[in-house]
This record gives structure tokens, C-alpha cells and sequence, in this order.
């Protein structure tokens, strides 16, 4: 029996409700609520901007936190750069990246791309007359060295991959993929929104030039997230946002950009948010990383073997536990006919349980596995064997309710 | 569960005016980016009259039934009248209250055909 961390979180307290959707956003955990509410109580000044004393320690307090993210993935603080979120980072990253792109190079990108690392490289591509070239993913969601080697090639700038697919649950061969790219050249960017707060993160072994992260899928605040990337690369780079706190002199002809990371931060950013982040990273260490690994395992394990037992259900991807977290994604039928995810998640709601359906922001991973729309399972620290038994008797439910009325039966063939 | 009452889903798993036909119909594609509903609907119009619609796709109930009972009721519907349908007259042929959530799923349908009329649709040979 896993143990229950359910108790740390007050937006859970309600034992009827079961939350299935952590892939999406995750809870916060009362001492991430307490952080920002004192934070908030005490006063939040503005950052780097203030010579009395509230804002002195805002800012200390702020940049403490910057600190804890570099610790977090095993950079340096002046590597990390606060942003909104980690769609952000990832455009941020392109933005830099973009004037090493000339036409005819070559964008390598996984074909199961969350669109928020997949957008940015698409218009780049666009833009500087770059071809983006795809890695495969097969049916299991493992991909196959012998294709990436063939496709990363001196004409390769970028290769940008998600380190665990929001689909797929399947964890990325990311340091081989990452030791090609840097034979030839290429600077490797890391969507590793999935993985941080699951895996360890640590951006030297992973092999990762750019590492993009966002608080809220780690049980932090929405509202924030990080591009770690280079020292090298950063101190050379371009700002793509440009304003107030970013600059160390400004005539009316001309402006002096601050130093990294400052340059890529204009503006007030989410103090309170980036705060909470903190008490984030503190609650993630204090479950430890293996204790993490135990419990999304067992889990995991439980789910697929339940899901399994029903008939018209049908797991996209691995069934196996190897390499892969706990996200689960899946097709019910009611008979002949495949219910579509909405009406599966609908039923769900219904009964309680909240999962995502639809395209989950991969609609060419959806294509490349011959797929419309699937529903998707995800557990959290949080997840406890009774919220894996209500969405297995929700299935169960849906198929029944969705089912074609029993005088007629379905003359609809299934997509 | 209210929402999926036995006629939609009799109306999904059996639609009426079920798939796509050769000829010339004004032919238009509709999709619903936030869950994948995707729907593809021909009309046949003759003096400014709707004459038959038939369609096919990825649907859900919501979108599938809303489809399947638009295209009975447009048989011999003028042009205009059909331009002013919305989403009172499919909640009305669905016949149960739609969440907010679903709004999109129910208008599909319509959508898509107000588009077709409207002249952006394609020809279909």
C-alpha cells in the first residue's frame, strides 16, 4: 500500500473527489499556500529595484529561490531565467537560437512535441527557410536510435526534445540523443515540464543546452517557470523582452542591456509566484527522489493492470513500467464503437474523476499514431489507490452509459 | 447521467444522413480545436433552399447528435432561416440543457454549415 502524501494538500481534503490531471496542472501543498500567503502578509516589495528594506528582501528572497532552481537542475543561478511559464522559456529559447538558423539548416524535433516545443521551432523554421526533420516515436512511445542517428546530421542546429511525453508517459533517451546533437554541433533544448518534480534533473548529464520547466507541474504556483541555459550562450544573447528592469543605461537613441539572466527578465515578475516556487523545490526534496519513484511506480503499475481487466479499453503506448512515468493514455469502447474522450471524461466528471481528453496538445503525435483523440490518466504525489479505483469503475460507467440503446444496435463504423 | 439521454445517443451511434456523397454539394469541413471533434457536412441548395445535408467525422455525442438532428430538421429550410439558427434552436433540438463546457461541441454543426452557405465552403465533384 503507497503511502498517502494526499494529507498535504488542502485543495484535496474532500476523499469523494479524484484528481486525475496532474499532467495538466498539479495541486499546491499547504507550505507552498503558507509561503506565498506570508510572503503576501508580510509585504512584497518590488525586486532589484528598492534601497529600503521590504524590498531589499523581497528581492533577496527572490533571487534565494533562483538559486534553489539552479541547485534543482544543476546549474548556475546567473543560468537560470524566471519566466512566466515553461511555453515561455521555450519561445525564449528559439528567440536566441534564431539568428544561428540559416536557410537550408536543419531543426530536429521529436514527432510527440508538446506544442509548446513544437510551435516555436515550426515558425523558425519558417522564418530563416530551416526544415524541421522529426524523430519517430513508435507505438510503444520509444524511440529508436538507429532513426535519430540517421537524422541528426552536420546540417542539424537544434535538436529540441521533451524529456517524458504528456501523452505517452515514456521517458526519453535524452542524454544519447543529447551526446549526437553535440558531435555535430547542435545545441539541445529540453522541454522537461513533465519530468521535473518526477525525475531528478540534472542539466549536465542530461546534456541539455536549454532546459525549460514551469512551477505549476511540480506542485508550485501557476504564473511561473524557468529557461536554464548556458552561461556561454546566455551572455551573448538578445532579449526578446525588452523594458523596464533590464537594462543598466537608457538615452533616447539607445539602451544598455543588464547582464544575464537580469537581461531576459523585464518588467515585475510573479514575486509571490516565484516565491511559492521555493517552497515548491522544498517540498519536492522532502519527499526524496526515491520515495517519488516508489510511489509513482506502484501506482502506475496498479493502473495499468486495472485498466487491462476491462474490456474496450485499449492503453496507448507501453503497458510496461520501464522507462516511463505515470501518465497513462487510453481509448474506452462501449461495444463496437470508440467513444470519443470528451464524452469519456464527461461521464468521468460525473462520477468525480478528473482527466484530460482530447488532443492534449500533440496533435501531431495523435497523427503519427493514427489516432483522433485519446483520454489521459496522470498521477501526482497525491494519487492514492482509491483515485485509481474510481477511475477504473468510472470507465466501467461511461461504457454503460455511452452504450448504444439496446433496441437498436450501432451502425456506425468506430473511428 | 441527463445529458446522454437515450435519443443522442441513438442519435450517435445511429445518425441520420450519415456520410459523404459524390455530386455537387457545397462541402465544408468544421473542427472543434479543444477537444478534436471534426466534422465535414455537404448541403444541396436550390432556390435559396436547403434540400438535404449529409455529413461525417470525429465526434462526440454532443456534436454527433447535434449533427444527425440538424440534418433532419433543415430538410426544405430556406437559406436565411438556416443562417439564423443558433445556439437556442440546437438546444432546442437536443433537447437537454448543454454545459458550458460542451457549448462548442452542440455548435459545431451549425457553425460549420453557416460557413458552407456563407460561401467559404468548397464545392465537392
Amino acid at each position: 500500500m503507497t503511502h498517502s502524501f494526499r494529507h498535504d494538500f488542502p485543495a484535496l481534503t474532500d476523499a469523494a473527489s479524484h484528481y486525475l490531471d496532474s499532467a495538466a496542472t498539479t495541486h499546491q501543498p499547504a507550505s507552498v499556500i503558507a509561503a506565498q500567503q506570508q510572503a503576501l502578509t508580510t509585504g512584497v516589495g518590488p525586486v532589484h529595484r528598492t534601497i529600503y528594506p521590504l524590498g531589499v528582501a523581497t528581492t533577496q528572497a527572490y533571487e534565494a529561490v533562483r538559486s534553489q532552481i539552479a541547485d534543482f537542475t544543476g546549474a548556475a543561478a546567473n543560468e537560470v531565467i524566471l519566466t512566466r511559464n515553461a511555453t515561455e522559456a521555450l519561445n525564449l529559447a528559439a528567440w536566441i537560437e534564431a539568428p544561428n538558423i540559416q536557410a537550408g539548416d536543419e531543426i530536429v524535433l521529436s514527432v510527440a512535441e508538446h506544442h509548446s516545443n513544437l510551435l516555436p521551432w515550426q515558425r523558425l523554421a519558417c522564418k530563416r527557410m530551416a526544415k524541421l526533420v522529426w524523430l519517430d516515436v513508435n507505438a510503444d512511445g520509444h524511440m529508436d536510435m538507429a532513426d535519430v542517428r540517421q537524422k541528426i546530421t552536420e546540417r542539424t542546429k537544434v535538436v529540441a526534445l521533451t524529456h517524458v511525453s504528456n501523452v505517452l508517459g515514456t521517458i526519453m533517451p535524452v542524454s544519447a540523443i543529447a551526446a549526437l546533437a553535440h558531435r555535430v554541433g547542435a545545441r539541445v533544448v529540453l522541454d522537461a515540464t513533465q519530468s521535473a518534480g518526477r525525475l531528478p534533473l540534472n542539466r549536465e548529464e542530461l546534456g541539455a543546452d536549454y532546459l525549460a520547466i514551469s512551477a505549476h507541474k511540480m506542485y508550485g504556483p501557476t504564473g511561473v517557470g524557468a529557461l536554464i541555459g548556458r552561461q556561454e550562450i546566455l551572455v551573448k544573447a538578445e532579449p526578446m523582452i525588452v523594458g523596464g528592469g533590464m537594462v543598466t543605461h537608457v538615452t533616447e537613441a539607445a539602451a544598455i542591456w543588464a547582464q544575464s539572466p537580469q537581461r531576459f527578465e523585464a518588467g515585475t515578475p510573479n514575486t509571490v509566484g516565484v516565491i511559492g516556487w521555493g517552497a515548491a523545490i522544498n517540498y519536492v526534496h522532502s519527499l526524496d527522489w526515491e520515495t517519488i519513484a516508489t510511489h509513482d511506480q506502484q501506482l502506475t503499475a496498479y493502473l495499468l493492470q486495472e485498466l487491462q481487466k476491462i474490456p474496450g479499453v485499449q492503453i496507448v503506448g507501453s503497458t510496461l513500467l520501464n522507462n516511463r512515468v505515470g501518465i497513462v493514455s487510453l481509448r474506452v469502447q462501449a461495444g463496437p464503437t470508440v467513444l470519443h474522450s470528451h464524452d469519456v471524461a464527461e461521464v468521468l466528471a460525473s462520477h468525480n474523476v478528473a482527466v484530460r481528453a482530447g488532443h492534449h496538445c500533440a496533435q501531431p503525435l495523435l497523427e503519427h499514431l493514427g489516432l483522433a483523440d485519446v483520454v489521459r490518466i496522470s498521477t501526482g504525489i497525491y494519487t492514492t489507490n482509491e483515485d485509481i479505483d474510481a477511475v477504473i469503475s468510472a470507465i466501467r460507467a461511461a461504457q454503460a452509459a455511452l452504450a448504444a440503446p439496446i433496441k437498436k444496435q450501432a451502425t456506425v463504423p468506430s473511428h | 447521467m441527463d445529458l446522454y439521454r437515450e435519443q443522442l445517443l441513438d442519435h450517435y451511434h445511429n445518425p441520420q444522413h450519415w456520410g459523404l456523397k459524390e455530386g455537387n454539394y457545397l462541402q465544408q469541413r468544421g473542427f472543434n480545436p479543444i477537444c478534436g471533434d471534426d466534422i465535414t457536412v455537404q448541403l444541396s441548395v436550390q432556390d435559396n433552399v436547403v434540400k438535404s445535408m449529409q455529413f461525417e467525422g470525429n465526434s462526440c455525442v454532443i456534436s454527433r447528435a447535434a449533427a444527425s438532428l440538424l440534418s433532419e430538421k433543415i430538410v426544405d429550410t430556406p437559406v436565411d432561416e438556416v443562417l439564423g439558427w443558433q445556439m437556442s434552436d440546437i438546444e432546442a433540438l437536443l433537447g437537454v440543457p448543454i454545459p458550458a463546457a460542451r457549448v462548442q461541441c452542440a455548435l459545431l454543426a451549425i457553425k460549420t454549415v453557416h460557413l458552407a452557405l456563407q460561401g467559404s465552403g468548397n464545392h465537392s465533384q
